[in-house]
């Protein structure tokens, strides 16, 4: 493609050609794609993958490497369907990384709680990824996630290790005879936790889910300036010119997605 | 510098200029609207039905094209000189902060450095305010009505660009004194200090029937959908955005098709606040001119002066609710 890369750098609506690296099942409508591509981000930001053709869709980037790009794509729709569609070695383009991410840098030395509800989860991931690999310069990290049930569980193979390092806790909403963990809301998992002072907790999910976990939170001390909510909205061109992802005078594309709760919670219709 | 013109000159000018650039305006087409103007065409001096927006952000633009997998880019447009009223040189203004807003849009500012904008004076619409919200200068050049001749203001290099050396400069100016035909109390709504759980809304956002109208016709309503369009050879095709409009009940929608804005007061009040609240906060101007269209096009004739005025009138709501700490 000969594309010079000032033209590239000054047109942001215009992709970036990648190969697939991999690809593997994650859940039966979920699927890891792994991406080579030198892009420089940051965790809590977002890529807009396309297939042209079908259209562009806005992923969370998961890893935390310069040279590959983690993506999970739940198939919901005619662009996510084609990129299931994926395997090693096709093309795919992407642009970005957008977003603000996590500020993981305003979090040293402090315990971390991290909260997620189905692919909710997601975004989170990298927060997790980017504190595994600076665990010293973090306190004590409990994560909780909560799914729906046995099949959408996510990150399942990573259970193992990511419970070495951190107090992993998960629920399903809907019990299963192949599950032998806790059953129930993750908010009930959360009220039976101690939560330390000084903590500061990152939370992903439905907003009914987000609404409840933050009541708990609260009742536990914790106050709206450490708690981070990572949004969800129609991110369209990632740049905050297309409006879809507007909320008041913010653009979750550009201003976010991730926000203070004591800033996000006027951040309603 | 300022030039003193026979009019008929002028045009003879301007229409000369013809091979050189596109030349937009205010015509007789069906009705008065901005398009391209013809050979021996005068320009209409009366407020356009829909605004200049197309020539800036075209309801469909292509983005780039593609052809087995590889991206090029789409063509670039010639130079233009547009007539154009002086609200929708301000709304011009306005898109300028979003869309050039780092990162800068590309096809936006190359319609932007190709164009030369006269301003020209018009009858405004009966529903126009914009004498309450405070327009400014930002022309390249202005013409103003002198007895029989233009006064033409030149206030750039790209407006001298377009001056003939024959015109006879003058120390003449004379004082732009167009009044809108309605006025709105835009501070005092600025100042409300609860202005989004007005009662006063519903009165107005139940008459709305979500068509849209109001953001077709708006020169500062950008919101736009990007989309891939496949050609015949499955090959080959484009990426190209649609202008889309925050009143549409699905723009808020998400994969797994939850809507944030089901609602249609939501919808109703999110454009507006925008307009006139929210653009402020972000950029410190607001983001309508007061231009009337939107209230020209409603075909429930709904009037934001009226809104403004009702929300205005209301009282601070009192919460009801109880909170559970």
């Amino acid at each position: 493609m000969k594309l010079s890369r000032s033209l590239e750098k000054m047109n942001p609506y215009k992709p970036k050609k990648v190969k697939v690296m991999d690809v593997r099942d994650e859940t039966p409508d979920v699927k890891f794609i792994r991406l080579k591509a030198n892009i420089k981000h940051r965790p809590g930001q977002f890529l807009e993958a396309s297939i042209l053709g079908y259209g562009e869709v806005p992923l969370g980037i998961t890893s935390l490497s310069k040279r590959y790009v983690d993506l999970y794509v739940r198939n919901v729709g005619t662009t996510t369907d084609a990129l299931f569609k994926l395997n090693k070695g096709d093309e795919v383009f992407v642009r970005g990384p957008y977003g603000n991410g996590f500020p993981v840098q305003e979090m040293y030395k402090k315990n971390i709680i991290i909260i997620g509800g189905g692919t909710g989860v997601v975004p989170l991931k990298s927060a997790i990824e980017y504190i595994k690999h600076h665990k010293l310069k973090f306190g004590d990290v409990n994560v909780y996630f909560g799914f729906r049930d046995y099949d959408n569980i996510m990150f399942k193979n990573e259970f193992k290790e990511l419970g070495k390092r951190f107090n992993l806790n998960v629920t399903l909403d809907k019990n299963d005879k192949r599950w032998k963990g806790n059953v129930g809301l993750v908010t009930k998992l959360l009220e039976k936790s101690e939560i330390k002072s000084g903590a500061v907790a990152l939370l992903c999910g439905p907003p009914v889910m987000i609404k409840f976990v933050i009541d708990v939170l609260h009742s536990k001390g914790l106050k709206d300036e450490n708690i981070y909510v990572s949004f969800e909205r129609m991110m369209s061109c990632g740049i905050g010119k297309c409006g879809h992802c507007m909320i008041k005078h913010v653009y979750v594309c550009k201003d976010g997605p991730v926000f203070r709760y004591d800033f996000a919670k006027d951040l309603v219709d | 510098m300022n030039y003193l013109i026979e009019k008929e000159e002028f045009w003879q000018h301007i229409l000369s200029l013809k091979n050189r650039c596109d030349i937009i305006a205010p015509v007789l087409r069906s009705l008065i609207n901005y398009d391209y103007i013809r050979d021996n065409e005068r320009v209409i001096f009366e407020a356009p039905i829909y605004s200049a927006r197309r020539f800036f952000l075209p309801d469909k633009e292509v983005l780039f094209n593609y052809k087995n997998n590889r991206i090029s880019e789409s063509k670039k447009i010639k130079k233009r000189i547009m007539f154009m009223a002086r609200t929708d040189i301000n709304c011009l203004h306005k898109v300028d902060l979003l869309f050039l807003d780092k990162p800068k849009d590309p096809y936006y500012q190359d319609k932007r450095d190709k164009t030369i904008i006269i301003e020209i004076p018009i009858t405004p619409s009966k529903n126009s305010f914009f004498s309450s919200m405070g327009l400014k200068d930002y022309y390249d050049v202005k013409i103003m009505d002198y007895k029989d001749q233009f006064l033409v203001k030149v206030a750039t290099k790209k407006g001298m660009s377009i001056i003939n050396n024959k015109f006879k400069k003058t120390k003449l100016d004379l004082e732009d004194k167009t009044k809108s035909s309605k006025l709105i109390e835009i501070k005092k709504f600025e100042q409300h200090k609860d202005v989004y759980h007005s009662h006063a809304w519903k009165k107005h956002s139940d008459k709305c029937l979500s068509c849209g109208a109001c953001t077709i016709a708006c020169t500062t309503c950008l919101c736009f959908r990007i989309e891939d369009v496949v050609g015949l050879p499955v090959k080959e095709g484009q990426r190209r955005r649609r202008v889309s409009s925050c009143q549409l009940r699905n723009f808020t929608e998400v994969a797994g098709g939850f809507s944030f804005r089901e609602d249609r007061e939501k919808r109703f009040k999110h454009r507006i606040l925008h307009k006139l609240k929210y653009f402020k906060d972000r950029f410190g101007e607001h983001m309508c001119s007061g231009c009337g269209r939107c209230i020209d096009v409603c075909p429930t004739n709904i009037d934001m002066t009226k809104v403004v005025e009702d929300v205005n009138k209301s009282k601070i709501v009192e919460f009801l609710f109880v909170n559970k700490t």
